[in-house]
């Protein structure tokens, strides 16, 4: 009962503020937090997913490429041969992964920095084909028209349409909350704990019977399944796949949202990610300077909070109580 | 179809553009193997040593003070991220990764701040035209070619003939076994990045007359420099130069070929297989 209590207790504040999120459409009725909440939700997808490759001691790039396959994948799928989009998406998320793993399984053996830039070429080679071949890809303008989410029809109740922001938005809620529970199940579990010993030292872990290669290619191909649904999402919201969406600056916010709230734990990312989808909308106003203001931002959290901001409030204590002992 | 002046055209073009990507490369290849630090920002110093160009040559009218001032004041700009940023975060890869992209996207920021995004124009420096078996080339696009192969051959000496240059590349290949020496580490590295964020600013001169001026002119440039360092293997300079002739002319070959998309993916595709088959790089010994 004690132990109940215990958990009760530290499970309660997250459940009041997914409540919170649950019940705000309804009061909150405005379109463009809705979109911004959209937002967040399709980059803690993109944030979660990393993290988890991340945790292997691999930096990647090559995030955004999956986000790419997915958005095309399914977006094709459902214009080209008319699948419905509840279908195409998984189907895109699983496109990720298969790639994920035939692109991943010679290459997660390359370390460090090499592999970092191995994933951008991989990155790069994506978006230049896309870009390239018009016929079915749509070339530098992208595909328009991309359908939107069937309806889902109820018997006897009418039908949910996909029309409004809101009907996203609940949807992204939904496929977030999955995404978070799953990896806070994985972060808990016994492949949790491997993938940790193999990212903190892959060597000593292989020297206890651990095969390396195995969790390395099922980590990263876990994480590009989301960033396909992220990308399938995306396409079906948007109603537009172009290449533009996935350059180079994608891939470094993502690098953003999953390292700046912290990789130790998954309300890291979470943190991350809204502090991060938020700060440029906010600072879009002072248009030139908002690349400014986002590159100091990062600067400083880099060499001021390298455990992630949720090391914020520890930091402060810290610095708050040495002022106070050089004024003692 | 391949007529003489079409195989001169490939070769020289091949060289230009193998020169520019050299010297961006070179840089990048000094400061990893001193500091282990991957420069994302490189493509924006080479951008900011365009816009010097333009600041010295528009505004002010001296065409010739450009590439000098450009060198100092950037190697001076170097050795301040040096001090600030890459040696505080020594060792820690993603950190410096993240750093120095947030470094780009704000010198970038401040560029387009500052200049607005319209692409800028600058004068050439040396006007006329050359004319090689047929094939004519601005001589502006010429010029990079002997310049190169003099910043190289001194690059050289100055690292296998010259004290601090052995230093240099002592400490890129043991730092812990250099400092033992009696090695200055940190002064070297700081050495190092005044050396690397240099050279970039000169290829951003360069390059300023035949291509315009904005705000992510690095960028590809840097991404083609990367590819060489590791064709290269990082922290080898011959491997550097090696690659760089091999990318400019598989660039040269491949644009003529089969046009810019094509050309880039196959660069992309040869990187990738290199490293598959040398995760380190062909020609990487652990030392300058």
């Amino acid at each position: 009962m004690d132990q109940f209590k215990r958990n009760a207790l530290r499970y309660l504040p997250f459940l009041c503020i997914f409540i919170l999120i649950l019940v705000g459409p309804f009061f909150v009725k405005n379109d463009y937090l809705l979109h911004l909440g959209i937002m967040i939700g399709i980059n803690l997808l993109l944030a979660l997913g990393m993290r988890l490759i991340l945790l292997i001691g691999q930096v990647s790039f090559a995030h955004a490429g999956f986000m790419a396959i997915g958005a095309y994948t399914s977006a094709m799928l459902s214009l080209y041969a008319g699948l419905s989009v509840w279908l195409a998406m998984p189907v895109a998320g699983l496109m990720a992964a298969v790639i994920a793993i035939l692109f991943g399984y010679p290459t997660l053996k390359i370390k460090g920095a090499y592999f970092f830039i191995t994933s951008f070429a991989f990155t790069e080679i994506i978006l230049l084909v896309v870009t390239h071949w018009i016929e079915p890809f749509g070339g530098p303008t992208g595909l328009t028209s991309v359908p939107r989410l069937n309806p889902i029809v109820i018997p006897g109740l009418g039908s949910i349409r996909f029309l409004s922001e809101i009907s996203y938005f609940y949807l992204i809620l939904a496929i977030v909350t999955l995404a978070l529970l799953m990896m806070y199940r994985i972060d808990k579990s016994r492949f949790g704990l491997t993938i940790r010993a193999v990212g903190q030292m892959d060597t000593i872990a292989q020297s206890t019977g651990i095969d390396i290669m195995k969790h390395k290619v099922m980590v990263f191909a876990i994480g590009s399944f989301w960033a396909g649904i992220a990308g399938s999402f995306y396409a079906h919201y948007t109603c537009y796949v172009g290449p533009g969406n996935f350059a180079s600056p994608l891939g470094l916010n993502i690098l953003v949202y999953a390292v700046f709230g912290g990789v130790g734990s998954v309300i890291g990312p979470v943190v991350g990610t809204a502090i991060f989808t938020i700060l440029p909308e906010v600072t879009r106003v002072a248009k030139f300077y908002e690349p400014i203001f986002f590159g100091v931002s990062l600067v400083l959290a880099v060499l001021f909070l390298p455990e992630g901001l949720i090391t914020l409030p520890a930091w402060l204590k810290q610095w708050i109580g040495k002022e106070n002992k050089i004024t003692a | 179809m391949l007529t003489a002046d079409v195989i001169i055209t490939i070769i020289i073009n091949g060289l230009i553009s193998a020169s520019i990507y050299i010297l961006i490369a070179l840089g990048l290849n000094l400061l990893f193997g001193v500091s282990n630090v991957i420069n994302f920002a490189h493509g924006d110093v080479v951008m900011l040593g365009g816009y010097a160009a333009v600041f010295f040559s528009t505004l002010l009218n001296l065409n010739f003070l450009s590439p000098i001032a450009a060198f100092f004041i950037l190697g001076t700009f170097g050795i301040i991220a040096e001090r600030l940023f890459f040696r505080p975060l020594r060792g820690r890869m993603l950190a410096c990764i993240m750093l120095t992209m947030g470094l780009g996207t704000f010198l970038e920021g401040l560029v387009l701040a500052v200049f607005g995004s319209l692409h800028q124009g600058v004068p050439p420096t040396f006007a006329g035209l050359l004319v090689l078996g047929g094939a004519t080339f601005p001589m502006q696009r010429m010029v990079i070619i002997p310049i190169t192969a003099v910043a190289v051959t001194f690059l050289f000496i100055f690292l296998h003939h010259m004290k601090i240059g052995k230093a240099i590349r002592a400490v890129a290949q043991d730092s812990e076994a250099s400092a033992l020496q009696g090695i200055n580490t940190d002064r070297i590295a700081t050495i190092t990045a005044f050396i690397s964020f240099a050279l970039a600013a000169i290829s951003g001169v360069l390059v300023a007359p035949i291509s315009s001026v904005y705000a992510e002119m690095g960028i590809m440039p840097m991404i083609k420099a990367f590819i060489i360092v590791i064709f290269g293997g990082l922290g080898s300079i011959v491997g550097c130069v090696f690659g760089g002739l091999i990318l400019g002319f598989v660039e040269s070959l491949g644009i003529f070929f089969a046009g810019s998309d094509i050309a880039t993916i196959i660069l992309f595709a040869i990187l990738i297989f290199t490293l598959l088959i040398r995760p380190r790089g062909l020609m990487a010994n652990g030392s300058v």
